[in-house]
C-alpha cells in the first residue's frame, strides 16, 4: 500500500510541483491550499506524513500545528514544516508548536525533499 | 578751722574735674560754639572753685575778701555765658540777641562793681567756711542772675516743644536738668553772703552739671557717660595712688634719712613721673575687667555670630541669626536688613523685626550713598546733623523720625554695596557708641559674606536643577528616538523576513522545476543544448538562494540579532553534503572539485550547523566561481586544537594588497567585477562574522595573480573531557 502524504501549500506552482514529484515517487498525494482546508483534509485522509507551509491565507501553519497537536487523533502525526521562513525565531516557533522537523523550501530541490521524506518514513517503519 | 578741710578738698577736686571736662570737650571740636561756651563755663566755675578753696583757707579778713573778689571775677559772667550757651543750643532770635548783648553789658558792669565795696564788704565766718558780706551791688547782681537763669530755662522749654525726635527732646532735657541743678544748688552758695551758714555742698554742683552737659553736647558715641566715668575714675584713681606712694616715700625718707631729703624731692618726682603712666594703663585694664565691662563682649558676639552664620546657607536663617545676636548685644528696639537691587538701584527690604515700613523698596539720598554706604562707614543717623544738616535733613526725617532707625551699617563686598543693616534705638536709651559701630562694621561684613555665599549656593542649586532638567529632556528625547529606531528596526527586520520569503517562493519554483527537468522527471531533454541551459538556470537559482541567505544574515548581524544554536557535531558530513550539492556546478564549468577526506574520524566541533554550512557553501562556490580551468581541492584536517577547512584552487589568484580587504563588507577582487557579476561581495564578510562567532579565524592566501588561492578557516575542537554541563556543575560546586 502506497504511503499517504498531505502537502499544504498555497502557491499553486509549488503545490503542483511537489504533487508531481511525490506522485512520481509513488505516494498518494493530497493537497490543501490553506489552513482550514489542511485540517479538513488531514482528518479525512489521516496521512503518514504532513508537509505544512507556514504562510497561508485563512489560517497559518502555526495555528494548524497547534490544532492538530491538540487533537488526540492527530497528536502523533508526523508533521514537517515546509516553509521559506528560515530565521531562527521562526524555526524555533515551529518546533515549539510541535513540528517534527523543519525544511526550508528554497534550500532543497524536490528530489532532496523526497529523499528526506523517504528517510523519515523508513525510520518510522523501523 | 578744722571744718573747712573737707569743703576745701571738695572744691579743689571739683575744679580739677570741671576744668578737665571743659578742656576735653573743647578739644573734641575747637570750632563748635557750644563746645567753646562749655569750656568758658568750665573756666568760670574753675575760678569759683579755686577762689573758694583759697578763701576757705584764708586767715585774715583781708585775705577772705581778696579771694572772694577773685571768685566774683568768674561768677559775674555766669548768667551771660549760661544764657549764651542756651542760645547756641537752641536758636537765636533777634529779641534773644538783644538780651544777650544786654547781659554782656551787665556782666562787665558788675565786674567793675564787684571790685568795689558796694558789692561785697566785711566777712562772715561760719562752721564750714567763710564769705564776704553782700552789699547793694550784690543784691542787684542776684536779680540779674536769676532773671537770666529763668530766661535760659525758658529758652530750653520753648525749644523742647519744637522737636519731635526723642533724641532731641532727651538732649534738651539733659540741658534743663543740668542748668536747674547748677543754679539752684549752686545758688545756695550765695546764702553765706547774707550771713546764712550752709554746708558748702554747692561746690559739687558745677561738677554734676559739667558731667551732664558734656555728656549731652559731645557727640554721644565719642564720649558717653560710661566712658567719661571710666576715664575720669581711672585717671583720678591712678593719680591718687601715685600721690600716696610719693607721700609714703617722702615721709619715710624724711624720717629715716633727713640729711639727704633735699635731693629726695627730685628723685620722688622722677619716680612719680615714671610710675604714673604705668599705673594708669594697668588700672585701666583692671577697671575694664571688674567695673566697667561693656554690656556685651564684642569678640564673643562676633564669634557667636560667625559660628551661626557659617552653619547656614539660607537667607532667612542668616537674618534671624543676625537679629538674635544683635538684639542680645544692644537690646535694640528693632532691626531691618535691606539688600541692594542692581536692576533698580534701590534697596529692597528683606527682613525686619519691630520696625515697620510702608514700602518695600528704598532709594537713598545721594550724599548718604556716597559718603557712608559706598565707603562702608557705619553711621548713626543723629550724627548726620553735625556733618551737614541741610544735605541730610530729608533723609534724617524719613529714616530716623519716620521709621525709627538709629544706626545704619552698610554691607559692602569687593567695593560694591550689597545692602545694609538698620538698627532701631537701644531700649536703654543710650546712643550707639564707638565700640558699637566698630562691632557693627565687622558684623555687617560677616552678614554680607554669608548672604553672598547663600546667593552663590542658590545659583549653583538652580543651575544644577536646570542641568538636571536639560539632561532629563535630552534623555527623554533620546529614549523617544531610540524607541522610534527600535520600531524602525523591527519594521526593517519584518520587511527583510517577508521580502526573503517572497523571494524564496519563486526561487523554489525555478529551482524545483529546473532540477526535476535535469533529473529527467519530464522525460529526456532533446537536444542536449537545452539541458545545458536548464543546468545554468538551476545553478543560478542555487546561487540566488545563497545570496538571499547572505542578505538575511547580514541584516541579522547588523541589528545584532544573529542568534546561534550551537550543537556539538561532526564537520565532515556537512562538508560532504556541500560538495555533493556543488559538484554539478563544477562539472558544468568543466573544472574538478576534489574532496580529500580525513583518514580518521575527526574530533567534534561546537557549531551552528546551518550557519557553518552556509560559510562552507560560500567558500567553495567562491573558489569555483573564480576558477576557469583546473579545479578546487577541499581539505579537512586536524591541526592542534583546531579543525581546519581549506579550499585550494587553481584560479585567478589574489594580489597581496587585496588579501586584507577580501573579508570586508561589499568587497570583491578589483578586476573580478569585469568578468563576474554574480557576487554581492557579502559572502566572505558573512563568513568572517560567523567563524569569529564560533571562536575561530578565517583567512585567504595567494602566491599572486594567476597563481590560484587558498581559503581557510579553523574551528576550535570541542573539549571532550569536560562537557558544558560538567563545567557548569564545577562552577556551582565551588
Amino acid at each position: 500500500m502506497s504511503k499517504k502524504i498531505v502537502i499544504v501549500e498555497d502557491e499553486v506552482f509549488l503545490s503542483e510541483m511537489y504533487k508531481m514529484k511525490f506522485s512520481a515517487e509513488g505516494y498518494d498525494v493530497y493537497t490543501a491550499a490553506n489552513g482550514e482546508e489542511a485540517l479538513k483534509v488531514v482528518k479525512e485522509v489521516m496521512p503518514d506524513i504532513l508537509l505544512l507551509d507556514l504562510v497561508m491565507p485563512k489560517m497559518d501553519g502555526y495555528e494548524v500545528l497547534k490544532k492538530l497537536r491538540a487533537d488526540e487523533k492527530t497528536s502523533k502525526l508526523k508533521i514537517y514544516v515546509l516553509s521559506n521562513l528560515g530565521q531562527t525565531g521562526e524555526v524555533d516557533k515551529g518546533f515549539q508548536e510541535g513540528a517534527d522537523g523543519y525544511f526550508v523550501k528554497s534550500s532543497m530541490t524536490p528530489t532532496q525533499l523526497a529523499d528526506e521524506v523517504e528517510k523519515i518514513l523508513a525510520s518510522k517503519q523501523l | 578751722m578744722e571744718g573747712t578741710i573737707i569743703p576745701q578738698i571738695l572744691s579743689l577736686l571739683s575744679s580739677l574735674l570741671i576744668f578737665g571736662l571743659g578742656f576735653f570737650v573743647f578739644r573734641k571740636d575747637v570750632k563748635k560754639p557750644i563746645n567753646i561756651l562749655f569750656f568758658l563755663i568750665s573756666i568760670v566755675f574753675t575760678i569759683w572753685e579755686i577762689g573758694t578753696f583759697m578763701m576757705f583757707g584764708a586767715k585774715t579778713d583781708k585775705e577772705i575778701v581778696f579771694w572772694d573778689r577773685i571768685v566774683y571775677l568768674g561768677v559775674v559772667f555766669v548768667p551771660v555765658i549760661e544764657y549764651h550757651f542756651s542760645l547756641v543750643a537752641t536758636r537765636y532770635t533777634s529779641k534773644r540777641k538783644v538780651m544777650l548783648v544786654i547781659a554782656y553789658f551787665l556782666s562787665f558792669i558788675f565786674l567793675l562793681v564787684s571790685r568795689t565795696d558796694y558789692f561785697i564788704d566785711g566777712v562772715f565766718r561760719y562752721q564750714w567756711g567763710a564769705h564776704s558780706i553782700a552789699q547793694i551791688g550784690h543784691h542787684l547782681f542776684l536779680v540779674y542772675f536769676f532773671f537770666y537763669v529763668f530766661a535760659l530755662l525758658y529758652n530750653f522749654f520753648t525749644e523742647k516743644k519744637l522737636h519731635q525726635s526723642m533724641i532731641e527732646i532727651k538732649r534738651i532735657n539733659y540741658f534743663i536738668i543740668g542748668f536747674v541743678f547748677l543754679n539752684i544748688v549752686g545758688g545756695v552758695a550765695y546764702l553765706p553772703a547774707y550771713s546764712l551758714p550752709v554746708y558748702p555742698f554747692a561746690l559739687v554742683s558745677p561738677t554734676v552739671f559739667a558731667l551732664i552737659i558734656s555728656y549731652s553736647i559731645i557727640n554721644y558715641r565719642l564720649m558717653n557717660l560710661r566712658i567719661v566715668l571710666r576715664q575720669s575714675v581711672v585717671y583720678l584713681g591712678s593719680l591718687f595712688i601715685t600721690c600716696l606712694i610719693v607721700f609714703i616715700f617722702k615721709y619715710s625718707f624724711n624720717y629715716f634719712l633727713p640729711e639727704i631729703s633735699y635731693i629726695l624731692d627730685f628723685v620722688i618726682l622722677l619716680i612719680a613721673l615714671v610710675i604714673f603712666p604705668v599705673l594708669k594703663r594697668s588700672s585701666y585694664k583692671l577697671a575694664n575687667r571688674f567695673f566697667f565691662t561693656s554690656l556685651y563682649d564684642a569678640k564673643k558676639v562676633i564669634a557667636a555670630l560667625s559660628e551661626e552664620l557659617s552653619s547656614t546657607l539660607d537667607n532667612d536663617k542668616i537674618f534671624e541669626a543676625t537679629d538674635r545676636t544683635l538684639s542680645k548685644a544692644f537690646h535694640s528696639k528693632g532691626i531691618a536688613v535691606f539688600q541692594f537691587n542692581k536692576s533698580t538701584n534701590n534697596f529692597d527690604l528683606v527682613y525686619s523685626f519691630a520696625l515697620s515700613f510702608k514700602k518695600q523698596s528704598f532709594r537713598f539720598n545721594r550724599h548718604v550713598m556716597n559718603n557712608f554706604l559706598s565707603q562702608n562707614n557705619v553711621f548713626v543717623i543723629e550724627d548726620l546733623k553735625d556733618q551737614d544738616g541741610i544735605k541730610y535733613a530729608a533723609f534724617i526725617r524719613e529714616y530716623r523720625d519716620k521709621y525709627g532707625i538709629d544706626l545704619i551699617a552698610p554691607m559692602v563686598l569687593k567695593h560694591k554695596i550689597v545692602g545694609f543693616i538698620a538698627l532701631g534705638p537701644k531700649e536703654s536709651g543710650d546712643m550707639y557708641d564707638l565700640e558699637d559701630t566698630e562691632m557693627m562694621t565687622i558684623v555687617a561684613n560677616q552678614v554680607a559674606i554669608s548672604l553672598e555665599n547663600a546667593t552663590l549656593f542658590e545659583e549653583t542649586k538652580n543651575f544644577n536643577s536646570k542641568l538636571t532638567k536639560e539632561v532629563e529632556k535630552a534623555t527623554h528625547d533620546l529614549r523617544t528616538a531610540n524607541q522610534e529606531l527600535k520600531k524602525l528596526d523591527e519594521a526593517k527586520s519584518e520587511f527583510i523576513s517577508i521580502a526573503s520569503h517572497q523571494l524564496r517562493t519563486p526561487l523554489t519554483v525555478i529551482k524545483g522545476y529546473s532540477s526535476m527537468m535535469l533529473e529527467g522527471s519530464f522525460g529526456k531533454i532533446q537536444p542536449p543544448v537545452i539541458s545545458e541551459n536548464i543546468q545554468k538556470i538551476f545553478e543560478s537559482s542555487q546561487r540566488l538562494t545563497n545570496l538571499v541567505e547572505d542578505l538575511l544574515n547580514i541584516s541579522r548581524i547588523e541589528s545584532g540579532r544573529l542568534t546561534f544554536t550551537f550543537t556539538v557535531d561532526d564537520l565532515e558530513p556537512i562538508v560532504a553534503s556541500v560538495i555533493e550539492e556543488l559538484e554539478s556546478t563544477a562539472k558544468a564549468k568543466n573544472i574538478y572539485l576534489k574532496y580529500e577526506k580525513p583518514a580518521t574520524n575527526l574530533p567534534l566541533v561546537k557549531i551552528d550547523k546551518n550557519k557553518i554550512r552556509q560559510v562552507i557553501i560560500n567558500i567553495i562556490d567562491n573558489s569555483i566561481k573564480y576558477t576557469q580551468s583546473g579545479g578546487v581541492t577541499v581539505h579537512l584536517i586536524e591541526i592542534g586544537d583546531f579543525i581546519r577547512f581549506s579550499t585550494i584552487d587553481t584560479g585567478m589568484g589574489i594580489k597581496p594588497s587585496l588579501l586584507q580587504q577580501l573579508f570586508q563588507k561589499f568587497s570583491r577582487g578589483e578586476e573580478t567585477s569585469v568578468i563576474h557579476t554574480e557576487g554581492t561581495g557579502l559572502g566572505l564578510y558573512v563568513g568572517k562574522m560567523m567563524i569569529e562567532e564560533h571562536g575561530g579565524r578565517i583567512w585567504a592566501e595567494s602566491a599572486g595573480e594567476g597563481k590560484g588561492a587558498t581559503f581557510s578557516f579553523e574551528l576550535p575542537i570541542a573539549k571532550k573531557s569536560i562537557s558544558d554541563k560538567q563545567v557548569e556543575s564545577l562552577i556551582v560546586s565551588k
